[in-house]
């Protein structure tokens, strides 16, 4: 598992769907960890993975989710509004039909 | 697999997370176009379908309310 900042996390997020908008699944999971003996700090771990990669990073702070959260907006929004094929349609050419003058 | 109609499916996440904050976590899974939500606290499992080119910002809500809560200290946790 790979620990990251925010931003770093973005990034990893991004190349994650792109490698993944043909085929396969991406699954982005949100926890609250609250303190305790391992985590000083509360706050929200977000967690990615394609079932082989896995990248995390933690939120401790409503200041910080004000940030991070556009930036995940953006990101969902391009690969998820832009990352669906349509099916290519063959276009069949018109038959031209011109009567040839006999003369 | 079973999913609930949005407003029923918000609130009971919602309620959920505000009764085991620790517990519960959610997930967004992106397959072939289409978006699973997931919120589960280990006993109980909600999930919703949606189709992002119509829904987005259904989207958008649920993960800024869960963002929003799950970073908050227990004292500062809003209700809906």
């Amino acid at each position: 598992m790979v620990r990251s900042g925010p931003d770093r996390f973005v990034k990893r997020l991004s190349s994650l769907y792109e490698e993944h908008k043909d085929h396969g699944t991406v699954w982005v999971t949100m926890k609250r960890i609250g303190e305790g003996k391992k985590h000083p700090d509360s706050g929200c771990l977000i967690r990615a993975t394609d079932g082989k990669r896995k990248i995390s990073c933690f939120i401790a702070s409503s200041s910080k989710v004000t940030e991070f959260e556009p930036q995940l907006h953006a990101i969902m929004k391009a690969h998820f509004l832009g990352g669906v094929k349509t099916p290519q349609r063959t276009r069949k050419q018109p038959v031209s039909s011109k009567k040839k003058k006999t003369t | 697999m079973v999913y609930l109609e949005w407003p029923v499916f918000l609130s009971s996440v919602q309620n959920m997370f505000l009764n085991k904050p620790n517990k519960t976590r959610y997930s967004v899974k992106y397959k072939n176009g289409k978006v699973a939500l997931k919120v589960t606290d280990d006993q109980e499992c909600l999930q919703f379908l949606l189709d992002p080119k119509y829904d987005f910002e259904k989207l958008e809500n649920i993960n800024a309310w869960f963002l929003s809560n799950m970073s908050r200290l227990p004292t500062e946790q809003s209700s809906v």
